[in-house]
């Protein structure tokens, strides 16, 4: 009897330290096929006013492969550094496309005149980052960087990259929910909310299995 | 009564016709169509997104009144100030001071038309992206729901009569709201 009940803590102790336990470890190839795999896990999507929007989470990790990948130099940086980098950078690519029945450039939708046009432009482009503000580990962060891709001509679908900060890295106990006030397509507010139990199941790229690799 | 062969023939076929007609009356497909409604205005004033939207609203609303306030409280306090020293106030002196005053009130002025301009703009802006997102909801609400249409009564009295099992305006409004903001409904 007793021998049985040691059976059960002992179970329940092991599932509770694997449930508990600290993150999935990658190396960057395995953490790259994650990612692939990942993608749509890490979006949530809405379509309002006949435009399909689209935000996708950009873990750190992913974006400090793009970079070692655009700037090998940056391998001489430390493990350390290179995850400190990752651990305090959230990144958010949205993305704004017409729906499938929807012929024409967004980019004149509604527009009545050249000066509006421009003003569009000129808002996404330089004043973007205002309209963002995402909510992680208990604070309220507001965009350090956003980057417009309007590929005129390239794609029907527009991206707004958003970077923002955070002094602390990303909690496991954290959910993540990006706030977007539209002010330019008349789609209204909207909160993209990605769940804590996603965030907590996030990968983790090894930087020490990173820094002598060439195959980057 | 001696029916010849054509009676007999017509008498069965008009027979036929009949049963027929009601065979087929009772057995055809019934009309699936599949129609709900919403009570509009407790769907759009129960949406989170317009609560929130409503206040923000309010919020910058009061900001710029503020700021008109301020300006006009500043009028006030120089045209008081002009009152009271006019008697010791030189011809030359008043007329400046005057047109000071007549440039400030008209600053005032088109700073209170742009005020008026810029809170309509807003409040169309805001609304308008409600509405969309409303309207959106509908559509995505209908589609998983399998409705062929869903309805919303007016004060204009577009439905005139809907048994309660056809009207699915709470059940609407908390998927709507858990679609616009998941944490806010789980909270």
């Amino acid at each position: 009897m007793r021998s049985t009940c040691f059976s059960y803590i002992a179970f329940a102790l092991a599932f509770g330290l694997t449930a508990c336990g600290p993150q999935r470890m990658m190396d960057h190839q395995a953490y790259r096929a994650w990612y692939q795999n990942s993608l749509e896990e890490l979006q949530v999507h809405k379509t309002v006013n006949s435009l399909d929007l689209l935000v996708q989470y950009v873990p750190g990790d992913v974006r400090i492969l793009s970079l070692l990948e655009s700037q090998p130099a940056k391998k001489a940086l430390s493990a350390d550094s290179l995850q400190s980098l990752a651990d305090h950078m959230l990144t958010f690519e949205v993305k704004i496309k017409p729906s499938e029945n929807v012929g024409g450039d967004l980019m004149f939708r509604g527009i009545k005149s050249h000066a509006d046009n421009d003003e569009r432009l000129k808002d996404l482009t330089f004043h973007a980052k205002e309209q963002f503000e995402l909510e992680a580990n208990g604070q309220t962060l507001y965009p350090v960087l956003s980057h417009f891709e309007n590929n005129i001509g390239l794609t029907r679908e527009k991206v707004l990259i958003l970077v923002f900060s955070t002094d602390e890295a990303l909690s496991q106990s954290s959910s993540l929910r990006l706030n977007w006030d539209d002010q330019n397509f008349s789609t209204g507010k909207h909160h993209f909310v990605f769940a804590q139990d996603l965030i907590a199941e996030l990968p983790s790229l090894n930087y020490e299995t990173l820094i002598d690799h060439d195959d980057l | 009564m001696n029916l010849n062969r054509f009676q007999t023939f017509a008498f069965l076929f008009v027979a036929a016709l009949l049963i027929g007609l009601n065979v087929w009356s009772i057995a055809r497909p019934a009309d699936k169509t599949k129609i709900r409604y919403v009570r509009s205005q407790e769907v759009v004033y129960g949406f989170l997104g317009m609560k929130e939207a409503q206040n923000e609203f309010e919020l910058k609303r009061q900001g710029w009144v503020a700021q008109l306030d301020t300006l006009q409280q500043d009028f006030q306090t120089t045209l008081n100030q002009y009152s009271q020293e006019i008697s010791r106030l030189s011809v030359e002196e008043r007329s400046k001071r005057e047109e000071l005053l007549r440039v400030q009130q008209n600053n005032i002025a088109e700073y209170t038309q742009q005020v008026q301009q810029r809170i309509q703009e807003e409040e169309n802006r805001v609304m308008t992206g409600v509405l969309n997102q409303v309207n959106a909801f509908a559509e995505k609400y209908a589609l998983n729901s399998d409705c062929d249409i869903v309805l919303g009564t007016t004060s204009d009295g577009s439905i005139l009569y809907g048994s309660d099992g056809h009207d699915v305006t709470d059940e609407f409004l908390l998927a709507m709201n858990q679609w616009y903001d998941p944490n806010a409904v789980a909270e």
